[in-house]
C-alpha cells in the first residue's frame, strides 16, 4: 500500500493556491482537495519545502499577476511562480501594504524634458504653436512649482479633449480693447494658451493706464492660477486672477452643487526676481484633483471636504465625486466664491455657474470656461522699487515674529513654491513612477521619440 | 446523520421575536448601581447580572450608543423579563423607553428613589421573584430559521480557522440565510483587504460603499493613533502560519460570512431590519464583540476559534468552534463543535457545516453551550468616546 499522500486543501476551484496540510520537507506529490467536497481534484509535484498551512501554487503565476484565494486577488506575484512551489513573502506581496508600495525615490528629469514633451505632444496632434507652448510652460511650471496635481497628469485628458473635439487647438483668441478695459473671446482655444494671452494684455494695458482689467470667455481649463498671476507680477506689477470652471462646490444646506470652486490668485514681485508673493488657492476645502487622487488610493476624505449625492456629509471619496465638494471656511468662503464668479463668468458674458460643461463628461463640448485677470502697475501707484522694499519688509516681520513651541516654521504665501522652483530647476523635476510611465506612453502612442 | 430543520422551539416574547433562552436578568444602567444588580442576582439564583462598566458622564454619541445597547439586551428575545437599575429614577427610564421602542416591557428600579441599598434589595427581590414566577410560565413554541438571528464571530484564529473552521460556518450561514434566517457578522477591522469580496457581495452600490466606508474607517482610526494596519498585519505570527497578505487574512476571517448577498451596515448593537448576511460596525474584541451581536439581537453566536477562546455572552448562547487538533485536546471543556476531522480529510466543508448545524440546534433546544456551563461569561459595551 502506497504511503499516505500529503493533502493540500483548494478553498474554491479556481483559486492559483493550496495549502498543505502537512509539512513537506521531501520531493514527492501532493494531492489537492477541494475544501467543499473534500475530493482530490489534482495531484502536484512539489519540489520545495513548505511548512504546514502554507501555499503550494497550483498552477504556474506570471510576475505581476493577481494570486487568487477564497476566490479572491490576496496580492500580486513578485516573481514567475511555477506550480508546485511555496508561495509566501518571497515570491507574493499584498497590494495594500506599504512596504510592498512602490516606495522608490522618484526620478528626476529637467524642467526643459518636461516642457519638450508637452510640446512636442501637442505638435503631435496639431495644435498651433503658441498653444503648445503655452501649454507646456504651464505644466512645467506646476511641477517646477510643486503644484503636481496641475503637471503631467493632465496632459492625457487635456490632448483627449483637443483631439475630440472638445477644445480647438488652433483658435486664437479675438481680444477687444476699449482702454484699460479688454475683452477677450477664447474662441475655445486651448486654456493656458487664451489665458497667456489675456496676461499678456492686462500687462501692456497696466502700463499705459497704471490699471487693466481682462475678462475672458469662451476659454477651456487654464492649469493652476498662480502661473498667470506671476506672469504679471514678473512685469513689475500686482497680478490677481479668477477662473470658473467645472461645476463642484454645493452651498451649505443644498443637495445640488451650482459653482465651481474658483480659484483667487494674487501675485507681487518681492525684491530678489526670482521670488514672489504667491496666493493661490481654490475656494472648495479641496481641489476635485486630489478627491480623485483619494478614490484612487482608497483613502477616506477628512470630514468636512464633500458631501454625497443627496446632500449628506461623506467621507468617501466614491460618493464625493458623485456629489460636491464645500466650499473652503464654511459660509465665508462660500460668499467669496459667489462674489468670486460675478467677478468672473457673470461678468464676462458666458457661462457661468453650472452652465460651463464637465471636461471630464463631456470630452467633445466646449467648456466655456471664464477667466478675470486684473493688474496693476506697480511703478504708476508707488514706483516699483519701493512696492517690493515695502512687501519685502511685510514678509521679514512675518517671518521673524516668535515661534510657538509646535511650529516648525511660519511662512508667507508663495515662500515654498519658489524655493521649490530654484531646487528643481537646479536639481531636475520629481516624477513619480506612475507619472513618468504614463507620460511615456502617452509620448509612444503618439509617436514621439522620447529620451526616457 | 439526518437533522431535522423542523423542531425547533423558542419562547415568544410579546414583540413576536423568539428567544432560545429564558432567562431573568438585572441591568445595571449605570456603574454606580453595580454593586445592587449583582446583590439581586445572587440573591436571586438563576437571575443573570448585567452589569455597567460606565454610564456616568458619557455624552454625545458615545453615550447614545451605550444607551441603545443597553437597551437592546434588555429587550433581548432571550431574556424573558429584565429588571433595569439605576441611581436616580431618569436613567433607568431612558434604557425602558427604548426598551419599549424595541417592543419590551422592562421594569426599573431607582436607588434613590426607593430609598438606598436595603430598600431597593428589598423591592428588587420582590420584583426578580415574581418575573421568574411568570418566566416559568413561558412556554416553547415552534421557532423558524427565518426567525433567528445568529452572530458570526472568530477570534484566536489560526492557520485552521482560514482553512477550515470559518468557511465551515460560512457554509452554515449560507443554510441559515437560504432559509429565511439572518447572520450579523462584524468586525470591520478584520475585512481590511477584503473589500474586493464586499463589494462583490453587496445588495447595492449604496452598500459597498458603506461597507467599503466603514471598514476603511477603522484603519483611518488606526492612522490616527500611529498604526498602520496594512502594515503590521499579517503579524509575524500570521507570517509564521503561512499567511503572506493583509487580503488573505482578512479573506479567511470573512470566510465565516459565507457566500450570499451582504445587505448592509448595521450601527453598533442595531437589529437586521431584514433577513440575510449583515455587516455590524463593532470592533473586533471578543467581549465587546459578542456584547455588541448579543444586544442588537442574536439568539446565539457561532465562534470559531483557533488558538482557543473562551468567552461566552451571559444571555446569547456562544458556541465555540475550533479545527485546530491540538486546542480540542488541550481545551475540550472550552469548546462546543471539535472539527478537528477536516485537517485529517475525515471531514469537509459540508460535513464541518452539518456538525456546526447539529450543535446549534442543540444549543437552541435548551443544551448548555460549554462556556454557559463553565460560567466563562462576559458582558461590555464599547465605548467610543470619553467620559467628562
Amino acid at each position: 500500500m502506497a504511503v499516505t499522500q500529503v493533502r493540500a486543501i483548494l478553498l474554491e476551484p479556481d483559486d492559483d493556491v493550496a495549502a498543505v496540510l502537512e509539512t513537506i520537507a521531501t520531493h514527492g506529490t501532493i494531492a489537492v482537495t477541494l475544501s467543499a467536497s473534500g475530493k482530490t481534484v489534482c495531484e502536484l509535484a512539489v519540489c520545495q519545502d513548505i511548512p504546514f498551512g502554507h501555499k503550494v501554487a497550483v498552477r504556474d503565476i506570471i510576475k505581476g499577476k493577481p494570486v487568487h484565494r477564497y476566490g479572491f486577488p490576496i496580492g500580486i506575484a513578485t516573481i514567475d511562480i511555477k506550480q508546485g512551489e511555496h508561495v509566501h513573502s518571497h515570491n507574493m506581496r499584498s497590494m495594500l501594504s506599504p512596504g510592498s508600495k512602490q516606495s522608490k525615490s522618484p526620478t528626476l528629469r529637467p524642467a526643459q524634458w518636461v516642457h519638450e514633451l508637452v510640446k512636442s505632444s501637442l505638435k503631435a496632434v496639431g495644435t498651433s504653436a503658441e498653444g503648445a507652448q503655452a501649454m507646456a510652460d504651464a505644466i512645467t511650471e506646476a511641477h517646477l512649482r510643486g503644484v503636481e496635481t496641475h503637471g503631467l497628469r493632465r496632459l492625457r485628458p487635456y490632448i483627449a479633449r483637443i483631439r475630440s473635439g472638445g477644445v480647438d487647438g488652433n483658435s486664437r483668441p479675438r481680444v477687444t480693447t476699449r482702454n484699460a478695459l479688454i475683452s477677450i473671446d477664447g474662441r475655445n482655444g486651448i486654456g493656458h494658451h487664451v489665458a497667456t494671452c489675456a496676461a499678456k494684455a492686462a500687462s501692456t494695458a497696466a502700463r499705459q493706464f497704471g490699471i487693466s482689467i481682462v475678462l475672458v470667455r469662451n476659454s477651456n481649463h487654464f492649469g493652476f492660477a498662480g502661473h498667470y498671476a506671476t506672469l504679471i507680477a514678473a512685469s513689475k506689477q500686482l497680478g490677481i486672477v479668477t477662473s470658473n470652471g467645472q461645476v463642484c462646490v454645493a452651498p451649505e444646506g443644498a443637495k445640488k452643487p451650482l459653482l465651481s470652486n474658483n480659484p483667487l490668485a494674487i501675485a507681487a514681485p518681492l525684491r530678489s526676481p526670482d521670488r514672489f508673493l504667491e496666493l493661490d488657492l481654490a475656494t472648495s476645502m479641496t481641489s476635485r484633483a486630489n478627491i480623485v487622487e483619494a478614490a484612487g488610493s482608497g483613502a477616506l476624505l477628512p470630514p468636512g471636504w464633500a458631501q454625497d449625492a443627496d446632500g449628506n456629509p461623506t467621507r468617501s471619496p466614491g460618493a464625493a465625486l458623485e456629489g460636491s465638494l464645500q466650499a473652503f471656511g464654511g459660509r465665508k468662503g462660500f460668499a467669496l466664491l459667489v462674489a468670486l464668479e460675478a467677478l468672473t463668468g457673470v461678468l464676462c458674458g458666458g457661462a457661468f455657474a453650472d452652465h460651463v460643461s464637465s471636461k471630464e463628461t463631456a470630452l467633445d463640448a466646449p467648456e466655456g470656461t471664464a477667466h478675470t485677470m486684473i493688474a496693476i502697475d506697480l511703478e504708476a501707484a508707488l514706483r516699483a522699487d519701493a512696492y517690493s522694499d515695502r512687501l519685502e519688509e511685510l514678509v521679514e516681520r512675518l517671518l521673524a515674529l516668535p515661534r510657538n513651541a509646535a511650529a516648525d516654521a511660519i511662512r508667507y504665501p508663495g515662500e515654498r513654491r519658489w524655493k521649490l522652483r530654484s531646487e528643481r530647476l537646479r536639481a531636475g523635476i520629481p516624477l513619480s513612477d506612475a507619472e513618468l510611465t504614463d507620460a511615456v506612453h502617452l509620448a509612444k502612442e503618439l509617436g514621439i521619440a522620447t529620451s526616457v | 446523520m439526518a437533522l431535522a430543520i423542523g423542531g425547533l422551539t423558542g419562547y415568544p416574547r410579546e414583540n413576536g421575536r423568539k428567544g432560545v433562552r429564558n432567562l431573568v436578568a438585572v441591568l445595571a444602567a449605570a456603574d454606580n448601581v453595580n454593586p445592587l444588580a449583582r446583590h439581586l442576582a445572587a440573591r436571586n439564583p438563576g437571575v443573570v447580572c448585567l452589569p455597567a462598566s460606565y454610564g456616568r458622564g458619557q455624552m454625545g454619541r458615545d453615550f447614545e450608543v451605550s444607551l441603545r445597547a443597553m437597551a437592546g439586551l434588555a429587550a433581548h428575545p432571550n431574556i424573558a423579563s429584565c429588571l433595569v437599575v439605576s441611581f436616580e429614577p431618569e436613567s433607568s427610564e431612558r434604557v425602558a423607553k427604548l426598551a419599549r421602542q424595541l417592543g419590551r416591557q422592562v421594569a426599573t428600579l431607582s436607588f434613590l428613589e426607593t430609598g438606598g441599598l436595603l430598600e431597593s434589595l428589598h423591592k428588587g427581590n420582590e420584583i426578580l421573584c415574581a418575573m421568574q414566577q411568570a418566566a416559568s410560565l413561558v412556554q416553547r413554541v415552534p421557532l423558524a430559521v427565518s426567525e433567528l438571528t445568529i452572530g458570526l464571530e472568530c477570534g484566536g484564529s489560526d492557520t485552521t480557522s482560514g482553512l477550515f473552521g470559518n468557511p465551515a460556518l460560512g457554509a452554515f450561514t449560507d443554510w441559515i440565510v437560504d432559509h429565511g434566517g439572518t447572520a450579523v457578522f462584524s468586525e470591520p477591522v478584520e475585512c481590511l483587504g477584503g473589500e474586493d469580496l464586499l463589494r462583490k457581495r453587496a445588495v447595492s452600490p449604496e452598500a459597498a460603499e458603506r461597507l467599503v466606508s466603514t471598514v476603511r474607517l477603522y484603519d483611518e482610526l488606526a492612522r490616527e493613533q500611529g498604526i498602520d494596519l496594512a502594515g503590521t498585519n499579517p503579524t509575524p505570527d500570521n507570517l509564521a502560519g503561512g499567511l503572506t497578505s493583509i487580503e488573505e487574512k482578512s479573506l479567511g476571517a470573512l470566510a465565516k460570512t459565507g457566500s450570499r448577498t451582504i445587505m448592509g451596515v448595521l450601527g453598533y448593537a442595531d437589529a437586521a431590519p431584514a433577513p440575510g448576511v449583515w455587516m455590524m460596525d463593532a470592533p473586533a474584541a471578543a467581549v465587546e464583540n459578542v456584547t455588541a451581536l448579543a444586544a442588537g439581537g442574536a439568539q446565539c453566536v457561532c465562534f470559531v476559534t483557533g488558538t482557543g477562546n473562551p468567552t461566552g455572552h451571559p444571555i446569547s448562547p456562544t458556541i465555540k468552534i475550533s479545527a485546530n487538533p491540538r486546542t480540542v485536546e488541550r481545551m475540550s471543556a472550552h469548546l462546543d463543535v471539535d472539527l478537528s476531522d477536516m485537517l485529517r480529510g475525515h471531514m469537509n466543508v459540508v460535513q464541518g457545516a452539518d456538525a456546526i448545524r447539529a450543535a446549534v440546534v442543540k444549543v437552541i433546544g435548551g443544551e448548555a453551550t460549554a462556556a454557559e456551563r463553565l460560567d466563562y461569561l462576559e458582558t461590555n459595551i464599547s465605548r467610543i468616546g470619553p467620559s467628562v
